[in-house]
């Protein structure tokens, strides 16, 4: 049970999905390299948090986004069409 | 006794079993390499790709466009249009898309790739996995798609 302080993350991730409960006082930079560490993604890339079409600010903290105790996301790695 | 390329390939595709789960996505798997996958777009309507992934990590998968109902492949109304990445072509502008390379396919803008090196062409940057190029087309699909090809 997530303490209410707390939000839980369902993330997809190019690793396959990730699930874990933050602080809502945490940044979304924080998170990400959360996320990186557990997946064993490559800490060097380009990785952006989304909901959505939305991209959440690595600088602002989850509580700032207004999510209920649950939310689902992903991280998108980036790269380019050309 | 599977292969070590068979091995990962199973592992990737797994992964995005797993994400198209967290998503509400539409997965079927057709074949140890090969996968449909339905992505809804920011219309509200959805696409489905075919994805064939046979010599993965070698070379990257094919990503069809494909309808579930008739079967076609890459018709022009199950092809989103929009931005540079879905290309008017009727293609997926990636290094990480097969169909991208002229030299496999006659659509393929692009003929200054080689297709043995998707995984280190700049514009790959970091969707190197099947899951990542999947979340990289439902992105897309949820900002830059226009409207259909045809």
């Amino acid at each position: 049970m997530p303490q209410t302080d707390e939000i839980t993350l369902h993330v997809s991730t190019p690793a396959g999905p990730f699930h874990g409960a933050f602080p809502k006082t945490t940044k979304v930079s924080a998170v990400i390299a959360a996320i990186v560490e557990a997946k064993g993604l490559d800490a060097g890339e380009d990785l952006r948090l989304m909901n959505g079409d939305e991209q959440l600010a690595p600088e602002r903290p989850l509580v700032s986004f207004h999510f209920g105790s649950e939310v689902t996301l992903s991280l998108l790695a980036t790269g380019s069409g050309v | 006794m599977a292969t070590a390329s068979e091995l990962i390939l199973e592992s990737q595709i797994e992964a995005l079993r797993q994400n198209a789960g967290l998503h509400a996505w539409k997965f079927e798997q057709l074949d140890p390499a090969s996968f449909t996958l339905g992505i809804p777009a920011k219309d509200g309507s959805w696409f489905t790709t075919l994805a064939k992934c046979d010599g993965f990590a070698a070379r990257p998968p094919a990503w069809h466009w494909y309808n579930l109902e008739t079967k076609a492949i890459d018709a022009p109304r199950d092809t989103p249009l929009g931005g540079n990445f879905f290309h008017s072509a009727g293609v997926i502008c990636a290094p990480w898309n097969r169909l991208a390379y002229k030299g496999v396919d006659a659509r393929g803008p692009h003929d200054n790739w080689t297709i043995g090196n998707w995984m280190t062409i700049p514009e790959t940057g970091g969707t190197r996995t099947i899951a990542a190029m999947a979340t990289r087309i439902s992105q897309v699909l949820l900002t830059a798609f226009t409207k259909r090809m045809g």
